[in-house]
């Protein structure tokens, strides 16, 4: 478990938006940021599997570059996450429009192994 | 009062099992009622044996066995011995130094195996003691 899970979402996510843990760093849209908080599993020899509780969130003023945006984020993550050592589900999605900004939330279980 | 001594693992011969998230070891009396006309209605219980049992559960590992280590289909080919090649040598090592050896049978193997891949597969080992279970290396504490 040389690489974690953030290193990976990190790396996969940058160059397509700004992004960042917990709290934008900048004050110009769009961005994304993100979350999460790890279980991780153990057996006798040690741990064998840690499971991420991932929220990645994308900040616009349209909606349209919102749902872009996360479109594109779902496909990255879906393949680039899904590579040897890792596993990525899909838990749950939800879009609002909160003071003419639109939030896209997109909710995934990662494991590393 | 001493810690409670953990991680406690058990030896099938030279390999260590794997993917072990515990071991529970019972030992439980065998006894023996018996009444005479001598004990005016009392009955007698004597302790003629023990039965000695280890279960193991654990996480299936994929990756494979070798040879320090016991993987599932290790377990799988161990568990359908028969007659004298069934029996095991067994260590039970405790993270204090002490260490118990015997002899055992595998009694029970199953396998779990769920399709949701976020969950584990699982297995679990019933091993039963021939003869004793006896201390060769004691605690260091």
């Amino acid at each position: 478990m040389t690489e974690g899970i953030a290193t990976r979402l990190v790396g996969a996510c940058k160059s397509t938006v700004n992004f960042y843990l917990s709290e934008a760093e900048a004050d110009k849209y769009p961005y994304a940021v993100y979350d999460a908080d790890y279980t991780p599993s153990s057996t006798k020899d040690g741990v064998y599997k840690i499971t991420g509780n991932v929220n990645v969130r994308v900040y616009s003023e349209t909606f349209s570059e919102a749902d872009t945006i996360a479109e594109s984020l779902r496909t990255i993550i879906g393949t680039t996450m899904n590579t040897e050592g890792f596993t990525v589900k899909e838990d749950a999605s939800s879009k609002n429009c909160t003071e003419g900004v639109w939030v896209i939330n997109l909710h995934y279980i990662i494991t590393q192994r | 009062m001493a810690t409670l001594c953990y991680n406690i693992r058990l030896q099938l011969g030279e390999k260590t099992l794997i993917g072990v998230t515990q071991d529970d070891l019972s030992v439980s009396a065998i006894t023996k009622e018996s009444i005479t006309k001598d004990d005016n209605g009392v009955k007698q219980k004597a302790i003629t044996g023990h039965d000695v049992t280890f279960k193991v559960a654990g996480i299936i590992d994929m990756t494979g066995g070798s040879s320090s280590v016991l993987d599932n289909d290790d377990l799988i080919d161990m568990a359908q011995e028969t007659g004298a090649s069934a029996e095991l040598d067994l260590t039970y090592l405790r993270s204090d130094g002490a260490t118990y050896e015997g002899v055992a049978v595998i009694t029970g193997y199953s396998e779990s195996s769920p399709a949701d891949p976020d969950s584990d597969a699982t297995y679990s080992l019933d091993l039963k003691v021939i003869g004793d279970l006896t201390i060769v290396s004691q605690s260091n504490g």
